[in-house]
């Protein structure tokens, strides 16, 4: 059944892990001009451009590369900015193992 | 003593170069009245570079300075001791050349527009007086003046003292001293910042921001502590709950102080639970 699916599973699972990360992306904009200005949060955007151009580009490797980033942001920034997109980092990191797992029973 | 005064012949020379921008009411080395107290400075301890009076800005860009005796010991042999004071643009009186023997021997670009400014100038020899010492130091400071000293104190996260800062609170005081008494101006103030990460759901809260306490003189030393309560809000939610008790209570505490001297000392502490810190910028002064 698993085997059915795994072509829909992986194209939903790297189209939601898009929209999230591009809701990362949106979120690091928001904070760098509209909320306390922390110009540090621009860095999340581009952690979060690096794991939607691992995705689109289908190299996954990239698309980690991203997510590590992004985790690294939100520990080192928890108490200013990081805290918010700590949850998003979580729900991101089971879709990329969920692409993964299906791609390598691909 | 008496062969300590017979020894000492002190010529007192001041040379001022006056900086262009800048006009600089200049009062003779033997204490000329003025309106403020005069303080004398034995340039024997000095080196160039040494500031040996701190003058205050006036109207018209003027800078004020009380009298400012100079004394320096003859090295012996018929031989002058110079020095050479040079007033800068933030009115302040340095030593910017120090030589014995003739007024020619002098560094060129010293010499000469004094030569041009002042070419009758004799040295006036005088009597050497005990130095005024406090706690075995020279009182080279003790001129009339003021002061601002200001620091900045904060907290920070993970993200390092430049690039995540959570709280900070400044506190600023402004004196003037005359070498008997310091007293605080008007202008004296705490401030107090927490970042507002409302938009995203919880912010670094200030509770309360006050002069805790206040000594505007005048008297030896003038002072104001200053107190910032603070707490990361809401208190149970993430990341505010990884404290223990939850929220982060703390306060950041900054103390400056103004002595009769024109020294100043800034310090400060903090009480209670902060992520990291505190850390501490001095803005001006505090020295």
């Amino acid at each position: 059944m698993f085997i059915e699916h795994k072509a829909t599973i992986l194209k939903v699972a790297t189209a939601v892990a898009v929209v999230l990360a591009a809701a990362v992306a949106l979120i690091g904009i928001f904070i760098v001009f509209i909320d306390t200005p922390t110009p540090h949060a621009l860095l999340a955007t581009s952690a979060a451009a690096i794991i939607i151009a691992g995705l689109l580009m289908g190299k996954l490797r990239i698309a980690w590369y991203g997510l590590a980033f992004l985790f690294a942001y939100s520990v080192l920034f928890l108490f200013s900015a990081g805290a918010a997109l700590l949850r998003l980092d979580f729900i991101l990191l089971i879709l990329l193992i969920i692409i993964q797992l299906t791609k390598s029973k691909h | 003593m008496l062969e300590g005064m017979k020894k000492a012949v002190s010529m007192a020379i001041a040379m001022f170069m006056v900086m262009t921008t800048v006009a600089v009411p200049v009062f003779a080395a033997q204490g000329d009245s003025t309106m403020l107290r005069s303080k004398e400075v034995n340039t024997d301890e000095l080196k160039v570079g040494d500031l040996v009076g701190e003058g205050i800005r006036g109207v018209n860009d003027t800078c004020d300075f009380s009298a400012l005796k100079v004394r320096t010991t003859a090295p012996g042999d018929g031989k002058t001791q110079w020095v050479g004071i040079k007033f800068n643009p933030q009115c302040r009186a340095v030593i910017n050349a120090k030589w014995h023997g003739s007024l020619e021997e002098g560094p060129r670009d010293i010499i000469e527009p004094i030569l041009k400014t002042m070419p009758n100038m004799t040295p006036q020899v005088t009597q050497e007086l005990p130095f005024v010492r406090t706690d075995g130091v020279p009182t080279l400071s003790a001129t009339a003046g003021t002061k601002t000293s200001e620091q900045r104190v904060y907290t920070y996260g993970y993200g390092t003292p430049w690039f995540d800062v959570l709280t900070e609170q400044k506190g600023k005081i402004t004196f003037s001293y005359d070498g008997t008494n310091a007293r605080q101006s008007d202008i004296w103030w705490t401030s107090c910042w927490g970042a507002d990460h409302s938009s995203l759901g919880w912010k670094w809260v200030v509770d309360s921001c006050s002069i805790t306490s206040l000594n505007t003189g005048p008297s030896s030393v003038v002072w104001q502590t200053g107190r910032g309560n603070y707490h990361c809000d809401p208190a149970g939610n993430f990341p505010c709950n990884l404290s223990d008790p939850d929220g982060y209570y703390h306060s950041l505490y900054t103390d400056e102080d103004g002595h009769a001297d024109g020294t100043s000392h800034c310090t400060y502490w903090y009480s209670g639970n902060i992520v990291l810190g505190p850390g501490r910028e001095v803005l001006q002064g505090c020295s």
